[in-house]
């Protein structure tokens, strides 16, 4: 069993009436890149505030590395974060600010500025100040902040708002790359869902507040693959015609007389010739794909109420 | 602590508003000797006694200036939303809380020291010199910087705590002026509401111990060392219970 990186225990926050998170138990194993999934106001913000200790729970609780109560502050020495708008002190430099943050951390070496800011293609902003910068340059300065003390956890929220074509791409792989060589785990959300969908591999959607489901890409991948959706008057028979005619099991029967058909998809002359020649009527035939972003919509489709 | 410490140093020097706010204050006492300098080249007679004892008139300032200090140090932090890196790094709150105010104690002393050097060096420089007259000016304000500087840390612990409290800056400023200048009129007049009843007493106390109205009466009970002890002793119970209340605040802020 892998190592939890980051466990919540029921957490909940609550402002006045509202509970902009309402008993959330989410686990983010070592090495993932979680993906938080949700509408504004789904409470993916206000989960990473309370992560970081931005904000008190008002139930439950957080484990970072296995640690709670006053050794979390410990625990958040190994994490970086990227939460909403990326924030420094408008009158200093790129390079000003990040120097700030590394002497107030007690980072060694100057030279880690000069390595984050190359990671993050910032080297040469000179004497700009933040105040001028950029929105995709506030990112990328952000993102230079969570990076300079080469975290074993980033936590990003919306980190590609801002970004450019090209910049989102050199995002995305240093991701992958972190990931891969630094087996830095990751949580991150955001409202871009082709973009998440490109680098995690686990997801957990919330919705007013609430964990609806935690799911791991693999999974995901399987329930939104691509198939044929036939609708007929005789699954059984059906069934049995796939697998002996077709010579193919990989389908579901599902119920309402709805075959799930993941094979032959360029052949679905041969598919209805072959149902229809054996008796079965075919009432309706679909292909249908899913991706997360469909997947998103119909589980909060169906927990509406 | 002191990474910490050495870090918001390095934020309030790099900033031009540190320095711009020095210069001008400095341009603003050399302004003030040159004006007498210049009576004094048309017959007038401004000596370093008359010179130094403005620095005692001058002493109330010394409050106003901790809203100067701590908006150089706290740099809205919180309008600009910075506070959050510190907080999402795992520094504990009561680091940050105790780290800016040692700064803003820091560069408050070394405001003081500069600014009143700088201005008793020009007066020093271009007034008459009375040898007798200046080394008993000099104890004056000696004994009145002593008294004053306490009481100048406690009110610094107030301002500190409602810029942490508080998330606007002006706000911050305005409760802190409510404190320590509104306050004392306050007693005073409440005091004489009351009248000779048991409560006067205790108000009476209480104004004659508030920090602004201690330092305005310095000047005239100087060497009473009694009176420096008490400075003190306020400055003292100032800093803890702002200090105190500013932590306890901190500690279950919200931050954007």
């Amino acid at each position: 069993m892998s190592e939890n990186v980051l466990v919540t225990h029921g957490l909940s926050r609550a402002y006045g009436h509202s509970k902009a998170l309402d008993g959330v138990s989410v686990a983010v194993r070592k090495g993932e890149i979680y993906g938080l999934v949700g509408r504004n106001g789904a409470g993916k913000t206000t989960l990473m505030r309370l992560v970081t200790g931005q904000s008190a729970p008002t139930a439950g609780s957080v484990e970072l590395f296995g640690q709670t109560g006053r050794e979390l502050l410990q625990a958040r020495r190994r994490t970086g974060a990227m939460i909403e708008t990326p924030s420094f002190a408008p009158f200093l430099t790129a390079r000003e600010n990040l120097e700030y943050y590394r002497l107030q951390r007690g980072i060694p070496g100057k030279q880690a500025v000069d390595e984050v800011l190359e990671l993050v293609d910032l080297r040469e902003t000179g004497k700009k100040k933040f105040k001028t910068f950029s929105l995709g340059m506030k990112q990328r300065l952000g993102l230079a902040l969570a990076l300079m003390n080469h975290p074993d956890f980033l936590i990003l929220d919306e980190p590609i708002n801002g970004l450019d074509p090209e910049g989102v791409a050199e995002f995305r792989s240093l991701l992958r790359r972190l990931n891969r060589e630094r087996e830095t785990t990751i949580l991150i959300s955001s409202h871009i869902l082709t973009e998440l969908s490109s680098v995690a591999t686990c997801y957990g959607f919330l919705e007013q507040g609430q964990l609806l489901e935690e799911i791991t890409a693999q999974t995901l991948h399987d329930k939104c693959r691509t198939c044929l959706r036939l609708s007929v008057d005789d699954a059984p028979r059906a069934a049995m015609l796939l697998q002996t005619r077709l010579g193919t099991d990989n389908f579901q029967v599902l119920p309402g007389s709805v075959i799930e058909l993941y094979d032959c998809l360029d052949r679905p002359q041969e598919v209805s010739g072959t149902l229809a020649s054996g008796g079965v009527a075919i009432l309706g035939m679909e292909q249908k794909s899913a991706d997360l972003e469909a997947y998103f919509l119909n589980l909060i489709g169906g927990g509406r109420k | 602590m002191m990474s910490y410490i050495r870090a918001e140093f390095y934020k309030v020097f790099r900033r031009t508003y540190t320095w711009a706010a020095l210069l001008v204050l400095l341009a603003l006492e050399g302004l003030l000797v040159a004006g007498w300098a210049f009576t004094n080249a048309n017959g007038n007679h401004v000596d370093f006694y008359t010179g130094a004892g403005m620095l005692l008139a001058m002493l109330s300032l010394g409050f106003y200036a901790t809203l100067l200090t701590c908006d150089m140090v706290f740099a809205d932090q919180y309008k600009n939303g910075t506070m959050k890196n510190e907080v999402a790094f795992g520094l504990p709150r009561s680091r940050i809380y105790l780290g800016k105010f040692v700064v803003e104690l820091a560069v408050s002393l070394l405001f003081m020291v500069v600014m009143a050097g700088f201005y008793l060096g020009l007066c020093w420089l271009f007034l008459y010199r009375d040898p007798a007259q200046d080394a008993l000016i000099m104890q004056v304000v000696g004994y009145c910087l002593l008294t004053a500087l306490p009481l100048w840390i406690g009110v610094l612990a107030c301002t500190c705590a409602f810029y942490f409290l508080v998330r606007s800056n002006l706000w911050a400023c305005l409760a802190s002026l409510c404190i320590f200048m509104i306050l004392p009129t306050a007693i005073g007049v409440a005091g004489l509401i009351v009248g000779d009843t048991g409560l006067r007493p205790v108000l009476d106390f209480l104004y004659q111990h508030m920090p602004t109205i201690m330092v305005e009466t310095a000047p005239q009970i100087a060497g009473d060392w009694a009176t420096c002890g008490q400075a003190w002793i306020v400055g003292a119970i100032w800093l803890a219970v702002f200090t105190a209340v500013g932590l306890a605040g901190f500690r279950k802020k919200e931050i954007q």
